[in-house]
């Protein structure tokens, strides 16, 4: 798997911080399969020794495995931590999943997040307590601007946000990932005009990276939509969810007011609202010809198509339009992807007569990078990040085309603030996995590189085994 | 054992490869219930989890799928065999030389059998060839001999208030009403010394459910079922629907017992079938009239509607005896804690004995059984003894010794890394220590933070595969007040225990605690080292034998296993080192 010689022999690719500037990533669609290979293990031993010096929190945890700040290329498995639960260990540490009763220790554990030194003094210029996690978020921002950080969430869905900071390199770096794989995969010019089904502001990870990739694609401010009408905050997605509640009277004001309230709310007015601006826009891409871009969650997508079909209107688009998704379907949703495809085929059309191309992405918070669906439907995976597939012991499966859990490596698009090296939730078909060493199996669509099958993501957060009297 | 028709012997070389029998009938009902053309169903497995067939290490296990009709037939034929079983002390005292037998015959070394099932078990369930030997080697441990005592109480009302004793069983009972007022209503009424049972109706069928991984349940529910016959009763038709999880060591240990005495088990039967063949359910829960279900939450509503309309539509309808979703725990005391204590036999600082037994409780069955202890609370003994850390030291270093004798089953390994990877992230918060390593193959934490119910919660939810969470209290009386409260009383087993001096009974102070934890949902309560070896004559799950022939209020009983605990745990400590079990090393 690993040219270990290769690796001692060739100079170093970077001094520090790491591969700044020393690889593009559009350069990784040139590079031959060994060459990727060893550039990225390469990285990914210098990324470890970067991070190992300056992020308490990483150290600590690889430390703690065995691993020192030199790696063998047996150490890799024991370089990934997990999404579901690295970036939410303030939750344990804090005793509590609101940081914002606890500000100031909630800094000092961002703090160790990060591969950077940031003056922890400045913990006294927070409040002792804020009312809201937006609020808090703001502040930190605020206290560190110098430092140039924003602060992002997952879909918090859960009521238990992942919390992680970007600095304007990572920014940068992903979205200049999302950028190239717009471009590649879903051949996105700056002649389309966006419509996103989100809210223009909001903290969630995916949502930022999508709508700023698109302007790093050349579409004009003006041509970038976004059709929620309401922020997003954290705390309402919490509360909207219906998951996690403070404790206390507030809680009891969030159950039995404010989720019910925002439930309403959302049903009679913020998704008629986005559905209703969404199809005024594409009712203008439509009269000007234009290319659309339309971007949302699936529940989303398809409460347009019912719409549109409930008034029996159908949207003409020019060829080169196409929709995209992303996040799958969190929430229990009666009408399964096919027919929500079906839905939306019936309604949208391209003028040409050509199916509407319908792509899916998948990603995550934690990750600076998106896989696009290619028009065989399966997801590729960017080819500056180091794929592999997990068994349920934590090691490598070094099939070509494996089922297990994915995990990555991204050395070069992760940025210095920490180490994108992640094993996620997600149990997936992988092929051309980087820990097999046969020949690459060119996707369908042409694409070589690792690509995610179709159809086999599937969310799994624990591994239930039977007990003494737990299944049949 | 029966494959087809023909009679094929186990212990038949040829045997050794054709699918494993995931069921049993006995000989002369099989004879005549399965044919040449009996339709059979397989599973194959590998490392615990089932797999294609023909695959590399796969067993598979297959079991008949019967028609209505064989099924009734079936039911002619284990009636007809009702009166070949053995009654009163006649059924024990055989059962007792029966199991010896096997017993003897499963310490031998080349026994075909036993190679079978140590080859078998382990692929099937995922537990290691040494556990499900130890197991083998530990039947013993679970004492016959009380059984038929346990049928002859006669707890009163009083047991509402107050601990009764068991007449002529160690330790202690004691009741509670799922009618909060029943006790004042006694008191009132002054039926305090009414007994507390009433016969039931005659049990002339069980049906019992045994699901779950851990090798035996349909054995003890076997066991049970016929164990009626020692409160006088006719034995019942026994029905058992095995696990699809673990189908062949119950299977195998009846198979074994028949070999020695045909007579003892021959009403029984031991078959799977499918919980949404609604036909064949509903008939079967209309025959019963006593089910036992010892399966998940899920599968036990599932049953329990399957009981009510069954019910609906009977003049006699049966009594249901749920054993779902359990968690246990070790409760250390400060008295056995103190320096300077130990075995006067051995040797062995007190200290290490009640860890290596404690170890045990936690170990049997990777935590993946009911009985398996989570948790350790440990009450702090101050200056003059040892702390928790200290504990935990000690624990982990049986952990040890027990992960190579007792190796841990092939379960996922990434879920004890998370729980490590948590726990060590943890230690900043200063309250936490981790007292085992990434590599090994368990967990040792000692948890000295304040936890809201949730996160106590999800941490007992973590101690899985090895994972023990030892955490100090100031007061063992902290562990029903607090701990025990926020767990539901519902999905509450067993308490294992480390108290008292040398020689000392029960003590008022003990009993007082052992209310306490009965009140919130304990409902046996042994001592360190007996988790894995509950005894049949005390409560399982709240119910004791005399539920099984009679009826009484709404309620649970909490049993106390043992009469003088410090006594009982040096003796159940020599049992292990006198037997060797493959686990001890005097002197570690």
């Amino acid at each position: 798997m690993v040219d270990q010689q290769f690796l001692e022999e060739a100079e170093p690719l970077v001094t520090a911080p790491p591969l700044a500037g020393a690889v593009r990533l559009v350069d990784f669609w040139t590079f031959t399969p060994d060459q990727r290979r060893v550039i990225l293990q390469k990285a990914i031993a210098e990324a470890h020794t970067w991070h190992f010096e300056r992020n308490l929190s990483y150290r600590n945890t690889v430390a703690a495995r065995g691993v020192g700040p030199m790696i063998h290329p047996e150490d890799l498995p024991r370089l990934l931590r997990p999404t579901a639960q690295t970036f939410k260990s303030y939750i344990d540490i804090l005793g509590t999943p609101f940081p914002s009763d606890c500000p100031r220790l909630f800094l000092n554990w961002l703090a160790d997040q990060l591969s950077i030194e940031i003056p922890r003094q400045r913990v006294d210029q927070l409040r002792s307590r804020y009312g809201s996690l937006e609020t808090l978020l703001s502040d930190c921002e605020r206290i560190f601007a110098d430092f140039g950080l924003e602060i992002s969430t997952s879909s918090g869905t859960s009521g238990r946000s992942t919390i992680m900071v970007r600095d304007q390199d990572s920014i940068n770096k992903t979205v200049e990932s999302f950028y190239l794989a717009f471009q590649r995969y879903l051949e996105m010019q700056a002649d389309h005009r966006a419509v996103f089904i989100m809210p223009r502001k909001a903290r969630i990870a995916m949502v930022r990276m999508a709508s700023f990739s698109v302007k790093r694609v050349g579409i004009p401010d003006d041509h970038i939509h976004f059709t929620i009408p309401f922020p997003a905050a954290p705390d309402m997605v919490r509360i909207r969810a219906g998951r996690t509640y403070r404790p206390g009277l507030q809680g009891i004001i969030e159950r039995r007011l404010l989720n019910p309230f925002m439930t309403w709310m959302n049903e009679h007015y913020v998704n008629p609202q986005a559905v209703q601006r969404t199809i005024k826009l594409l009712k203008h891409v439509q009269s000007q010809g234009e290319k659309l871009l339309l971007f949302g969650g699936w529940v989303q997508l398809h409460a347009v198509a019912l719409e549109l079909q409930r008034t029996g209107q159908i949207i003409r688009l020019a060829p080169g339009s196409l929709l995209g998704s992303g996040g799958g379907l969190k929430e229990h949703y009666a009408t399964p992807l096919p027919a929500i495809r079906a839905d939306l085929r019936r309604v949208i059309i391209l003028t040409n007569g050509d199916f509407l191309p319908i792509k899916d992405t998948y990603g995550m918070a934690e990750g600076n990078w998106a896989a696009m669906q290619c028009s065989s439907a399966n997801y590729h995976i960017p080819p500056w990040v180091y794929a592999v597939t997990l068994d349920e012991n934590g090691s490598f499966i070094s099939k070509p085309d494996s089922e297990g859990l994915l995990a990555f490596y991204d050395p070069f698009g992760g940025g210095k603030l920490f180490p994108a090296f992640f094993r996620t939730a997600d149990r997936v078909r992988l092929v051309n996995s980087d820990a097999s060493d046969y020949p690459a199996q060119p996707c369908p669509c042409g694409e070589s590189g690792a690509y995610i099958a179709q159809d086999s993501i599937q969310r799994v957060d624990l591994i239930e085994e039977a007990g003494c009297a737990a299944q049949t | 054992m029966q494959n087809t028709a023909d009679h094929v012997n186990i212990r038949d070389e040829e045997a050794q490869h054709s699918p494993l029998n995931g069921f049993w009938l006995p000989k002369d009902v099989g004879e005549r219930i399965l044919s040449p053309d009996t339709v059979y169903q397989s599973e194959c497995y590998v490392a615990g989890r089932p797999c294609h067939e023909g695959q590399v290490g796969g067993i598979t296990v297959h079991w008949p799928s019967l028609t209505m009709t064989s099924w009734q037939e079936l039911q002619v034929l284990l009636q007809a065999n009702r009166p070949r079983v053995p009654r009163g002390k006649s059924f024990i005292d055989r059962l007792q030389y029966a199991l010896e037998r096997v017993g003897q015959n499963f310490s031998k070394p080349n026994d075909p059998l036993q190679a079978r099932l140590l080859e078998a078990v382990p692929s099937i369930t995922g537990f290691s060839s040494p556990m499900i030997a130890s197991t083998l080697e530990g039947l013993d441990l679970v004492n016959l001999e009380q059984l038929p005592q346990a049928f002859t109480l006669t707890p009163t009302l009083l047991a509402t208030d107050s601990w009764q004793s068991m007449d002529g069983l160690p330790g202690r009972l004691r009741f509670y009403p799922h009618n909060p007022w029943q006790g004042l209503l006694n008191r009132v009424t002054g039926k305090r010394s009414q007994p507390l049972f009433q016969p039931a109706s005659p049990t002339g069928c069980v049906v019992g459910f045994g699901a779950g991984n851990v090798p035996g349940t349909a054995l003890l529910i076997a066991f049970m079922a016929q164990a009626t016959v020692l409160a006088g009763a006719d034995p019942p038709v026994i029905f058992i629907r095995n696990s699809r999880l673990e189908p062949i060591f119950s299977a195998y240990v009846l198979e074994a017992i028949q070999e020695v005495d045909a007579d003892l088990f021959c009403n029984v039967a031991v078959l799977t079938w499918d919980y949404k063949d609604n036909p064949l359910q509903g008939w079967l829960l209309q025959q019963a009239d006593l089910i036992i279900a010892a399966a998940s939450d899920e599968t036990i509503a599932q049953i329990r509607t399957g009981v009510e309309t069954a019910k609906s539509k009977s003049t006699n309808p049966a009594r249901f005896h749920a054993h779902g979703h359990k968690f246990s725990f070790s409760a250390i005391g400060k008295s056995v804690l103190q320096k300077g204590l130990h075995d006067p036999l051995t040797g062995q600082p007190l200290i290490d004995i009640v860890a290596l037994l404690a170890a045990l409780d936690s170990v049997f069955w990777d935590q993946y059984g009911c009985l398996s202890s989570r948790g350790h609370f440990l009450e702090e003994a101050g200056e003059t003894g040892y702390s928790a850390s200290d504990y935990a030291a000690r624990l982990e270093t049986h952990m040890r010794l027990l992960a190579s004798h007792l190796p841990r089953g092939s379960f996922p390994l990434q879920r004890l890394h998370d729980s490590f990877d948590r726990y060590k992230q943890l230690e900043a918060t200063g309250q936490v220590q981790v007292f085992s390593h990434y590599n090994d193959e368990f967990l040792v934490v000692c948890d000295r933070r304040p936890l809201a119910p949730e996160s106590f919660y999800k941490s007992l939810n973590d101690c899985l595969g090895r994972v023990v969470i030892v955490r100090p209290v100031a007061n063992l009386m902290e562990v029903p007040d607090y701990y025990l409260r926020l767990l539901p009383a519902a999905n509450l087993q067993s308490l294992s225990v480390a108290v008292g001096r040398s020689g000392q009974g029960l003590t008022e102070e003990f009993l007082h605690f052992a209310a306490a934890c009965g009140g919130r949902g304990i409902t046996a309560i042994r001592t360190v080292g007996r988790g894995a070896f509950p005894q049949l004559a005390y409560s399982w799950d709240g119910l004791i034998p005399l539920d099984l022939v009679s009826q009484r209020p709404e309620g649970n009983f909490t049993t106390i296993e043992f009469e003088q605990p410090y006594d009982k745990i040096l003796e159940t400590y020599r049992l292990f080192l006198k037997r060797g079990m493959g686990l001890m090393n005097n002197g570690d």
